[in-house]
């Protein structure tokens, strides 16, 4: 047994194989976009009310001393810390370090440039904060001091809120990316079902048909894209009608031809059964011996036909390059024994430089061979027959020659108008005609023709025609 | 005279087996390939009566095996689905002789027994036609119990007519068998061989057949 081939992948698998990693590639590619614009926003929101502190606590800050004073701005302290929601620390100082005012623990700023405000990461305690700094000048040197003192406010949150902030917007987004997915996914699931359905429909009818139902199947309402497949079934569906014909004309064929020597037999035997003369007993066991073998030869016969009918019906058969001298070597030496008995001689009239023939050899063996066989069925003791092989424009001419006495014009008329002579009646010798009506199929298959008829000097001609098909 | 039947319906090997007993046959039963198989290669039987469809390993495949292991004890193939194509293939196969179902017991006695004659005689090195007996040891060719003689070239061309008995020999054929000989041997030189050969071997009880466009093929006469 062959192993059967792995059924192929399900196709709700392949759309998925398709579309998942690409959705969740966009998805992962738009939540770091968003991340960065999210921080940077949010970045500029927080650091704008850490600038506003600074200017807050600048403009609260009195030098008029000689020392450095601040009148903290605690409102504006308390209302930002509730919507830090997290802790402030601020520090102001000279930066020559003398005056530090706050707390003194803050990270030492980077380098400033004076009148700006920078901000920067931090950290204070481990903990991350944010820090905004600023420069200026002072106006009058505090006391003590050798002038040209600049002053520095530095004001800080930890980040907890901005990073409560980014993780709620990501999350949110997150979840929304997901639902899209999962969206996706059940859209296509939806849609296969929906799309597969007719397919479904189809397969339904189909089993649902009796075996011996080979009408076609219509294509109305299928999916455009599954007509193709519903036109090769529809093909395929003929072919078997048109074999089950061939099949049931076969059998009554066989039947009709298998009947009468059937009853041949039968009365032979009811005959001989009565009789009491043994020499009467051997004649009729003779004939009945006869009987049988030719009933034999028959249901080769018909086999033969039956498959010449096949090969119409299928175009069966590789195209061999047949070298036709050797075809017809082979024929006659399989012939040649049956001949000899008869003192029969068979001839070949080919020339070896004959060129090839591409036809299924099998089959165009057995047409010559019949025509032979039948040849030399028809030839008289020690008469000849003739075989042979030339080419004729774009054809092959395969010509069988006898001499004996031809056949009937009416039979001719009838073989040649291809109406199937199988009379069944005859129970002559000379056969069923079940020879011709094989070569005739055989012919039928490779295109080709057979012509049936009687020669001038006496005799019968079988001539087949075939095309040369090269390719 | 032994013989191994190879069959598997087991109604008509007994019909044949006892016709067969009947007409002088040794006959063993295999009824199916393996054991077939495996009896003639272990047995020594002198013709094997071989059904095609047969189960387990089919007789064509039974038949390829034998011949494969260089088993010559000459095989005749009965099946009921021939077709003309099969049998030549069969033959090619290295099926000694071929008969379709059903058998006529007479033609299968006298083919068996042919069968049987030729493989002894090709045992032997006697190859016979009739009247006409080829001894291989001595390399002599009788007629009726009559020293022929014939020159190296006549003599070549009657030993390969008489060894391919049945099969008709081309000049090509000829030709290439006898090249070794001679090197200007022509188409013509063959005709001229079989032209004397014919007188040599007389009217009737042999006779060369010539088959235009296909060979010569040696057999008894009429007469015979």
């Amino acid at each position: 047994m062959r192993n059967r081939p792995p059924v192929g992948r399900a196709l709700w698998k392949t759309l998925a194989l398709w579309m998942i990693p690409t959705l969740l590639f966009l998805m992962t590619a738009g939540l770091i976009l968003t991340v960065q614009s999210l921080r940077e926003v949010a970045d500029s929101a927080y650091d704008r009310s850490l600038a506003g502190a600074i200017r807050a606590i600048d403009l609260r800050i009195s030098t008029e001393s000689g020392g450095l004073g601040i009148e903290l701005p605690y409102p504006l302290f308390e209302s930002f810390q509730a919507t830090a929601d997290g802790e402030v620390l601020f520090r102001v100082s000279t930066s020559d370090g003398l005056v530090q005012i706050g707390d003194a623990l803050l990270p030492e700023p980077p380098k400033l440039t004076l009148d700006e405000v920078i901000f920067y990461d931090a950290a204070y305690f481990d903990r991350p904060i944010r820090v905004a700094a600023f420069m200026r000048p002072l106006e009058l040197p505090l006391y003590g001091a050798d002038g040209g003192q600049n002053l520095i406010i530095e004001v800080a949150e930890t980040t907890g809120s901005r990073e409560g902030f980014m993780r709620t917007v990501l999350r949110r987004t997150m979840m929304r990316d997901i639902a899209a997915v999962v969206a996706a996914a059940l859209l296509l699931a939806l849609g296969l079902h929906a799309g597969l359905k007719p397919l479904r429909a189809l397969r339904d009818r189909l089993d649902r048909r009796s075996s011996d139902d080979l009408r076609q199947v219509d294509p109305a309402g299928l999916p455009r894209e599954v007509q193709p497949l519903v036109q090769s079934l529809n093909r395929l569906v003929d072919r078997h009608r048109l074999q089950g014909e061939a099949q049931r004309r076969f059998i009554e064929d066989a039947s009709h031809q298998l009947k009468t020597p059937l009853a041949v037999l039968s009365a032979q035997i009811d005959l001989a059964s009565r009789s009491d003369d043994p020499a009467r007993m051997h004649e009729i066991l003779g004939s009945m011996r006869e009987i049988t073998a030719r009933s034999a030869r028959m249901t080769s016969q018909l086999l033969s036909l039956a498959q010449a009918r096949n090969a119409v019906l299928w175009g069966e058969g590789v195209r061999d390059r047949v070298s036709l001298p050797m075809l017809l070597d082979a024929v006659v030496r399989l012939h040649i024994g049956a001949a000899r008995k008869r003192r029969i001689i068979l001839e070949i009239e080919a020339e070896p430089t004959l060129a090839a023939l591409r036809a299924p050899e099998d089959m165009l063996f057995e047409a010559v061979s019949n025509l032979v066989d039948n040849a030399i069925a028809a030839s008289p003791r020690g008469s000849r027959i003739v075989l042979s092989a030339q080419q004729s424009g774009s054809s092959t001419v395969i010509e069988v020659r006898d001499f004996g006495p031809g056949l009937p014009a009416d039979l001719l008329a009838r073989i040649a108008s291809g109406q199937r002579f199988i009379s069944g009646k005859s129970a002559k010798p000379k056969g069923s005609g079940l020879g011709i009506a094989i070569v005739q199929q055989i012919m039928k298959s490779m295109g080709g023709s057979l012509v049936l008829a009687n020669r001038g000097g006496g005799g019968l001609s079988a001539t087949l025609t075939i095309p040369q098909t090269e390719s | 005279m032994r013989l191994l039947l190879v069959e598997d319906d087991h109604e008509l090997a007994s019909w044949l087996m006892q016709n067969l007993v009947q007409r002088g046959f040794q006959v063993d039963w295999a009824d199916d390939g393996r054991s077939a198989e495996h009896r003639v290669l272990s047995e020594d039987f002198d013709v094997i009566l071989l059904d095609l469809g047969l189960p387990t390993i089919s007789g064509a495949q039974v038949l390829s095996r034998l011949k494969s292991k260089g088993n010559d004890t000459p095989v005749l193939v009965m099946t009921a689905r021939d077709t003309l194509a099969q049998r030549v293939a069969l033959l090619r196969d290295g099926a000694d002789d071929f008969m379709g179902k059903p058998l006529a017991i007479e033609e299968l006695e006298v083919r068996l027994q042919a069968l049987i004659r030729r493989s002894h005689g090709r045992a032997r090195g006697i190859f016979t036609c009739g009247p006409l007996v080829y001894d291989q040891a001595s390399q002599r060719f009788t007629l009726g119990g009559q020293n022929l003689s014939f020159s190296p070239r006549e003599h070549a061309v009657l030993r390969l007519l008489i060894q391919k008995q049945g099969d008709p020999l081309s000049k090509q054929q000829i030709l290439d068998r006898l090249v070794s000989m001679e090197s200007d041997l022509n188409p013509e030189a063959v005709e001229v061989i079989v032209h004397r050969l014919r007188k040599k071997l007389g009217e009737g009880a042999i006779q060369i057949v010539t088959l235009r466009g296909v060979g010569y093929l040696l057999e008894e006469g009429d007469a015979a």
